[in-house]
């Protein structure tokens, strides 16, 4: 069978009619509607939960401080570190070395020079890896 | 709490969520499919019964079902048609089921089916009409209803109700020639 487009419609009247007469019957279920959310709890309970956006951005906000304070941190302990081994380069070589200590030793005469001859050598060891 | 945020989604978009969300965004969605098609498989039930206690029934059973689709793990339920589409035969279905249940149950008791209440009065206006449409079997009847009250495509119609479209179009054509006849509209 293969009736005509025609023949499979209905009046808009009588299709709106129909649709009311459909719709004129509401049902409330209030203990539906809780049973069936209670049933999506327990059925996706053993999902992972969302984190909260707050949370979120605040995580993110204080991951970025916290990288920032360390940034500033590190840089300023090797600016000092590099301000220090400048002040104590004494042939100029750009490398404060055993060297820088001799030239010291050998231009020394003041008293405090062996002090400060002794903790130069002591920052060289303590440069390479071993404590002074 | 109902979640208005997903009330704007699409039906894909929740069916998504309810497939791979995290489990609040699973629970919020999955009750935006709920609430949004609840008065839909009421009104299904309803043509099929027309008691109040089987369509509260049918409406909890229907969306457990849909429920289940949704497995632990995720990825289960993939819409290539509308909801209704999916949901119709699962409440037609759970309807009838019900129904033949309650008839038996009556038959066992012994119960006159004048006691029972019926809970579905006919608006007037809508008096005639609800009577031509009650002329017509459940096969016939129902086809009409997805059609144009339920807007669906004749395709659409044929996989709700797992039968071939040619079916479909006979049995539409079938119904809207009684029909016609019997409001005397040409």
């Amino acid at each position: 069978m293969n009736p005509e487009p025609e023949t499979l419609e209905l009046p808009g009247d009588i299709v709106e009619r129909l649709e009311r007469l459909d719709k004129s019957v509401s049902v409330l279920t209030p203990a539906v509607d809780r049973q069936v959310r209670e049933a999506a709890a327990v059925h996706f309970a053993h999902r992972p939960d969302r984190v909260h956006s707050t949370s979120r951005r605040w995580a993110v906000v204080g991951t970025l401080a916290a990288s920032l304070v360390a940034g500033v941190f590190l840089v300023r302990m090797q600016t000092g570190m590099e301000a220090t081994m400048l002040a104590n380069d004494i042939d100029g070589s750009g490398v404060v070395d055993i060297l820088d200590a001799f030239t010291l030793a050998r231009t020394a005469g003041a008293p405090g020079s062996q002090a400060e001859v002794d903790a130069l050598i002591a920052n060289i060891v303590a440069l390479n890896g071993n404590p002074p | 709490m109902a979640n208005p945020r997903f009330d704007r989604l699409s039906d894909a978009k929740l069916v998504e969520l309810c497939n791979s969300g995290r489990r609040q965004d699973a629970v919020d969605a999955f009750d935006s499919l709920y609430r949004r098609h609840r008065d839909y498989v009421t009104r299904v039930a309803l043509r099929f019964s027309s008691d109040r206690e089987i369509a509260a029934d049918t409406l909890q059973e229907t969306f457990i079902y849909l429920l289940r689709k949704f497995p632990p793990s995720g990825e289960g339920l993939v819409l290539t048609a509308q909801l209704r589409s999916l949901l119709y035969p699962v409440a037609r279905n759970l309807t009838l089921t019900a129904v033949k249940r309650r008839q038996r149950d009556e038959r066992d008791a012994d119960v006159e089916p004048d006691q029972l209440p019926d809970p579905r009065t006919v608006d007037p206006r809508y008096e005639n009409l609800a009577k031509a449409m009650a002329g017509l079997s459940d096969r016939h009847r129902e086809v009409p209803l997805l059609r144009f009250v339920d807007g669906m495509r004749l395709n659409e119609i044929a996989e709700a109700l797992d039968i071939p479209p040619g079916t479909v179009k006979s049995r539409l054509h079938f119904a809207v020639g009684a029909l016609r006849n019997r409001l005397g509209v040409e």
